[in-house]
């Protein structure tokens, strides 16, 4: 092994079950989660907060897992797409994003549910657009998000959004082909 | 006038599109996070971690490389350099020229001259630390366009190909044009930025060869490679394509493969190697950026005469498929929409030191596309005529040749395509106008062909087969990296068949599956549609045969269907495919085929099958900073049947967004050679918020039976979004940007001049 | 020439020790004793630390918990907010956003939604963020802790911009925004969205008196000379005035400069009307 400063033993809750581990205590918890937790759901794109791959839960509100140091986990509670099956706001979620095909290789969509799990859960009824404002970490190079602004539309519904394609005499939004 | 209640147009993902939308298991389990990736730690005894040693200089001598201390580690099992490849030290689709571990030069930072297997990720970097190299510093090439004189970076200088594509007699058509316009133009260093970045792990066998799972697009391509490199033969290596997190032509080449492959057989273990974002922006392929002169004139009525362009791709430091991307970017070059008289298309590919340049979708043809159209608009706009209408007079109609002579099967006229984008809601101004935002609306045309082109070997296979459980099982090579592949077999076995989707396994992207070609060049539909056309009716029809046999029915009285066969009248599944595989033992078939080309008796030139794009779009300038908002893309695609709606929209808009991505913000600048960015804080993509509001039509009303009902659309969307959306531009602002990506400062900077003409 | 020590850096993130303290006079001393730096949302340090592949030997971890660090207090006019409050709830403070209306959509540009729960107010402060040009405007005042003990120092004398050296420890920042005084402000990105700032600029208008100050590419400052131009001709100045401010102070490129006093201008009318 190499020499490390030293190890911190820690102990949350992950996926609603207690976990104490002994790692050093700059560990990021993407690391923690991959290694010690066991996930894969929780992926690396950047490890700097850029992509949103590794988006999980910390209390309930989402973050880059990537920038979280174990230093800061000490009770804490993490949760991953993994845990989350019989959330409903998980399940509206993850049926809107499949329904809509909102994914194409996949790699960024746990980050996605879980960023979009945050917003319904923690915002009072938010719009498409607080919807969308929610996904702004979350970078998605295969898709073009078009997917995504469908199941949007799928889990705030309310008024057909202002449409560039919709004739003002059209009342179907998209407008008529 | 085309009438357009005739046209068989339909809106993808609109409420009256639905009932043929369908969506399978496999999105299911992605939106779970269930599905495994080529970059998870697999569950392996014995596992080693890699790392590589990459020199950090753009050009230099090795001096010196001691590995000594390195190897005294702590948890090190292996050190590996050029020394301790086997086999051919080099690989490249086209050309083997890139060393798997550099010798005694490098000539790009990402240049691998090291590598390392230990216990743990921390103990393999350690020890890269304590690697000591020395090196000479070599004059750098940093510019495509003098390399031909500089220092040469590979024995024959650094002209690595030069093409001419001629017709007609360009000088005689020149001077009896009334209009010439002549530009220049520049596309980025885009990059790829898939969000898996490369990775994968080898896993010796035992018994002297190895299997690798890694991120890829062509299982046997590498194999022969991967083979060559480490002194094997190609039957002891296996190459297992996983779930990949997006590729778009980065992963073509070899990444990984040979440094984790060489570990592995060093040290006899499994090795992890995966680079992390900054090694991968550093070491990974790119797009080649071009710089172009155009020059195209037309006689006053508007009708093309003649067309020049003199294109220089910057293929940086090793060939990877560059000659291959410098053919396809020559023959869009060449107009292939327009009647043109004559045209004289001439392109060079020079090596630098500026990082190394691939296959990227698009593949060269959206940086030609991005001039020729942009040409369209000038031209129209010195007559006086609309974008539209100056296009209207020059498109070819289907039944005339090709823009190289050749047989070319397009699916609808390109007239028609002009035709909806001209009505598209697009153009409509918008309500409501905010003073600070300038808005307008612009198009432009693609075509695209599929397939590997100009008569390059081009077969692909797949196979069928019961598996004793029943399970109807289809085997391709392809590789799955996102592009809905394994959702479009299910989707087109469990209609052909039929049965249900849950009766199907496909199994994709093995080397010791069928050979399908690589993943590349929007084949894989085509290759797909090709096989199960040929084996599905016959392979159903053995398996009623036995069902009839143990029914003592008429076989013609029975069909496939959901979990087994059925009888037709009344509707009553007679026995399960679990029963039938008891009885049968497996049922396989196979077919193996060439990739459609035009029938005749001449050596193919350039593409057969040929899809269409015409791109409008809808910006909006920001008066205050020159920042440009791309608020709308309407697509109009003729592209054949589409048989997986969300698969064909998703590629049309994920594409399309990549291109608005090189439009606006994405370039890799190299300074003294390198990369000025390495990660994704530096290198911006587009996130939900720049991505426009999108529609796709599709116009085709391609019979099932027809001889090619299907063409890969998985490069098409990219094809005409950037010239499309410059048009936009200078609609709302009146200003022709002709270097991408757009720069802010420079348009506002027009935009002043535009205000205040001194 | 005395060379300053330098810091003590290993090469992997497990090889970093966290010093903890229970105090912020314990935290300074120590980060003093060990030439380690001071971490709040550590947003900030870790991509910086993670690209050069060097972390510090030792960090020093601030706290949320120690009184006054987080959250936001309204007294009459003035603001008291902890260094430690993350961004996130900046935004949705219902103090701030009465006084504050433009403050939540400007948010919506800060990072993304996932970083500011973890970014701080005084982090963002101390790097020269986002924020910054928006706390200038307001004249922010800063409680600090150092080797002077806890005093109050304005947030446009902070060390670590002045002189780019270690600053003191932060507790909270002080604002005063009077009633009808209106604040608008922008940021310029690369993108729509989750960008690194190349320009934002604030203004603010407190009764004749009219303030703008910008933060980006070319750091955070309050353009004096545009404020006392701004005095004598009635609160109005063209984007030619706001670019020349910038450029007096070398602010930027000349590109970024244009864009820049355009923006200033089209705020500075909005500030009126
Ligand atoms: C993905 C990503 C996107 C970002 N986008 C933006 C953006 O759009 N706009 C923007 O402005 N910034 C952005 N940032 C930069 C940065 O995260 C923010 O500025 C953030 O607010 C910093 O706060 P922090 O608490 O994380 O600081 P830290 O990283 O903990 O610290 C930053 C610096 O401040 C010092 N410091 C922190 N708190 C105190 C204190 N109380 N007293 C004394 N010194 C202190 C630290 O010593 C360190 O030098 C981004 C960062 C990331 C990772
Ligand atoms: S890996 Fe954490 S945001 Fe990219
Ligand atoms: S689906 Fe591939 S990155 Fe989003």
């Amino acid at each position: 092994m190499i020499p490390t400063g030293e190890t911190q033993s820690l102990s949350f809750r992950l996926n609603g079950q207690p976990l104490a581990v002994e790692v050093p205590p700059a560990t990021s918890l993407l690391d923690l989660l991959r290694g010690p937790g066991g996930l894969t759901s929780v992926r690396a794109g950047c490890r700097i907060g850029r992509c949103g791959a590794c988006t999980v839960l910390l209390d309930g509100r989402s973050v880059p897992a990537c920038l979280v140091p174990a230093w800061r986990l000490e009770g804490r509670r993490v949760d991953t797409v993994e845990g989350l099956a019989r959330d409903p706001h998980y399940q509206a979620v993850a049926s809107a994003l499949t329904w809509e095909s909102a994914l194409q290789c996949g790699y960024c969509t746990p980050g996605i549910v879980l960023s979009l799990v945050s917003c319904l859960r923690n915002e009072t009824e938010p719009d498409r657009d607080r919807l969308a404002e929610a996904l702004a970490g979350n970078l998605c190079r295969c898709t073009g998000y078009g997917g995504l602004r469908r199941a949007l539309e799928r889990l705030a519904p309310g008024r057909p959004r202002a449409s560039h394609f919709s004739d003002p005499s059209d009342p179907t939004p998209g407008g008529s082909s | 006038m085309i009438p357009d209640t005739d046209l068989p147009v339909q809106t993808l993902g609109t409420d009256r599109q639905r009932e043929h939308w369908w969506v399978g298991p496999e999105t299911a389990r992605r939106v779970a996070g269930r599905t495994a990736y080529a970059t998870d730690v697999p569950p392996l005894d014995g596992l080693l971690h890699g790392a590589v040693l990459r020199c950090g200089v753009a050009h230099a001598r090795v001096v010196s490389l001691d590995v000594r201390g390195a190897r005294a580690m702590p948890g090190v099992r292996a050190v590996v350099t050029a020394e301790d490849v086997p086999g051919t030290n080099g690989f490249g689709i086209v050309l083997r020229d890139q060393p798997v571990l550099c010798r005694d030069r490098v000539r790009f930072e990402g240049d691998a001259v090291a590598a390392v297997a230990a216990d743990t990720p921390e103990q393999a970097r350690a020890a890269l630390a304590a690697i000591e190299v020395t090196y000479e510093p070599l004059p750098i090439v940093g510019d495509a366009l003098s390399a031909a004189e500089a220092w040469p970076l590979h024995e024959g200088g650094n002209l690595l190909a030069e093409h001419t594509l001629r017709r007609g007699e360009l000088d005689a058509a020149l001077a009896r044009c009334a209009l010439v316009v002549e530009q220049d133009y520049r596309t980025p260093r885009q990059m790829h930025a898939f969000m898996e970045t490369e990775g994968g792990v080898a896993i010796p066998d035992g018994r002297g060869g190895l299997c690798v799972q890694v991120g890829c697009q062509s299982g046997h391509r590498d194999r022969l490679q991967l083979a060559d490199i480490l002194g094997l033969a190609p039957e002891q290596v296996t190459i297992r394509a996983v779930a990949t997190g997006g590729a778009f032509g980065g992963k073509d080449e070899l990444t990984v493969q040979p440094i984790a492959g060489l570990l592995a057989l060093r040290t006899g273990r499994p090795v992890r190697l995966q680079l992390d974002r900054f090694e991968s922006c550093r070491s990974g392929i790119k797009r080649h950026p071009v710089v172009a002169r155009v020059t195209t004139g037309c006689d006053r009525d508007g009708r093309l005469l003649a067309h020049r362009v003199d294109a220089v791709l910057d293929t940086g430091a090793y060939a990877s498929l560059g000659p291959a991307v410098l053919e396809n970017y020559l023959d869009h070059a060449t107009a292939p929409l327009y009647r043109i008289e004559a045209y004289q298309v001439h392109g060079r590919l020079l090596y630098t030191n500026n990082g190394v340049a691939g296959a990227f979708r698009g593949f060269g043809g959206n940086q030609a596309t991005f001039a020729v159209e942009s040409q369209m608009d000038a031209l129209a706009a010195r007559l006086g005529l609309t974008p539209v209408e100056f296009r209207r007079r020059n498109l070819r109609r289907p039944g005339e040749p090709g823009s190289r002579g050749q047989p070319v099967r397009w699916t609808r006229p390109p007239a028609e395509l002009l035709h909806l984008a001209a009505r598209s809601p697009l153009w409509r101004p918008s309500p409501g106008e905010d003073p600070r935002w300038l808005e307008g609306t612009g198009l432009a045309m693609g075509g695209q062909g599929n397939g590997l082109g100009d008569g390059l070997p081009d077969a692909g296979g797949g196979r069928l087969n019961l598996s004793p459980e029943g399970r109807i099982r289809v085997e391709f090579g392809f590789v799955d990296y996102g592009q809905n592949l394994t959702e479009l077999v299910i989707r087109r076995v469990s209609e052909a068949l039929p049965c249900a989707p849950e009766d199907i396994d496909v199994v994709l992207g093995r080397s010791d599956g069928p050979d399908s070609g690589p993943t590349s060049a929007s084949r894989s539909t085509v290759v797909v549609d090709q096989v199960l056309r040929a084996v599905l009716p016959g392979w159903a029809r053995r398996l009623c045969a036995e069902a009839a046999r143990r029914a003592g029915l008429p076989p013609e009285a029975l069909v496939c269907g959901p979990g087994g066969i059925w009888s037709r009248t009344p509707k009553r599944r007679l026995c399960r495919y679990r029963e039938l595989a008891a009885s049968l033992g497996p049922v396989p078939a196979e077919h193996r085929g060439d990739f459609p080309v035009a029938p005749g008796p001449t050596p193919p030139v350039g593409r057969f099958l040929q899809l269409l794009i015409a791109t409008v779009a809808r910006v909006a300038v920001d008066r205050l900073s020159g920042c440009v908002r791309v608020q709308a893309l309407h697509h109009i695609t003729a592209a054949g049947r589409v048989i997986h709606p969300p698969g064909y929209l998703g590629q049309i808009e994920g594409a399309a967004v990549m291109g608005l991505g090189m439009t606006l913000t994405e370039d890799m600048p190299t300074d003294d050679g390198r990369y000025r960015f390495d990660n994704l804080d530096q290198y911006l993509i587009p996130t939900l918020q720049d991505a426009p509001e999108q529609r796709v039509d599709v116009l085709d009303d391609t019979p099932a039976d027809a001889d090619y009902p299907v063409r890969g659309v998985g490069e098409l969307g990219i094809e005409a979004v950037a010239p499309a959306i410059v048009a936009a531009i200078e609609a709302a602002c009146g200003v022709r940007v002709r270097h991408l990506p757009v720069d802010p400062d420079r348009l506002l900077a027009a935009l002043r001049d535009t205000e205040h003409p001194v | 020439m005395t060379t300053a020590p330098l810091p003590l850096t290993v090469t992997e993130r497990s090889q970093m020790r966290v010093l903890s303290a229970d105090g912020p006079e314990a935290a300074w001393q120590l980060a003093r004793r060990h030439r380690a730096p001071l971490v709040a949302g550590a947003t900030g340090v870790q991509p910086v630390w993670e690209r050069q592949a060097r972390w510090p030997a030792c960090v020093v971890p601030l706290s949320a918990d120690w009184p006054g660090f987080a959250g936001v207090t309204v007294t009459g006019d003035r603001l008291d907010i902890g260094a430690l409050t993350p961004l996130a709830s900046l935004a949705g403070a219902p103090a701030l956003a009465r006084r504050l209306p433009s403050l939540a959509p400007f948010m919506d540009r800060v990072a993304s939604p996932g970083v500011r729960q973890l970014a701080t107010l005084g982090g963002n402060l101390v790097a020269g963020g986002d924020l910054s040009a928006l706390a200038l405007v307001l004249e922010a005042e800063l409680r600090v802790f150092s080797g002077a003990g806890w005093h109050h120092l304005p947030l446009s004398a902070w060390p670590g911009w002045v002189r780019r050296e270690p600053g003191a420890l932060i507790r909270s920042v002080h604002l005063s925004i009077p009633r009808g005084c209106p604040v608008v402000l922008e940021k310029l990105g690369h993108r729509e969205r989750f960008s690194p700032p190349r320009i934002t600029v604030a203004c603010a208008r407190l009764g004749s008196d009219v303030r703008v100050a910008v933060s980006g590419e070319g750091g955070p400052v309050r353009l004096a000379a545009l404020e006392a131009r701004l005095a004598r001709a009635g609160g109005q100045a063209s984007a030619a005035d706001g670019e020349q401010a910038l450029a007096e102070l070398d602010w930027g490129n000349p590109g970024l400069r244009a864009a820049g006093g355009r923006l200033i201008a089209h705020l500075l009318g909005r500030l009126t009307t």
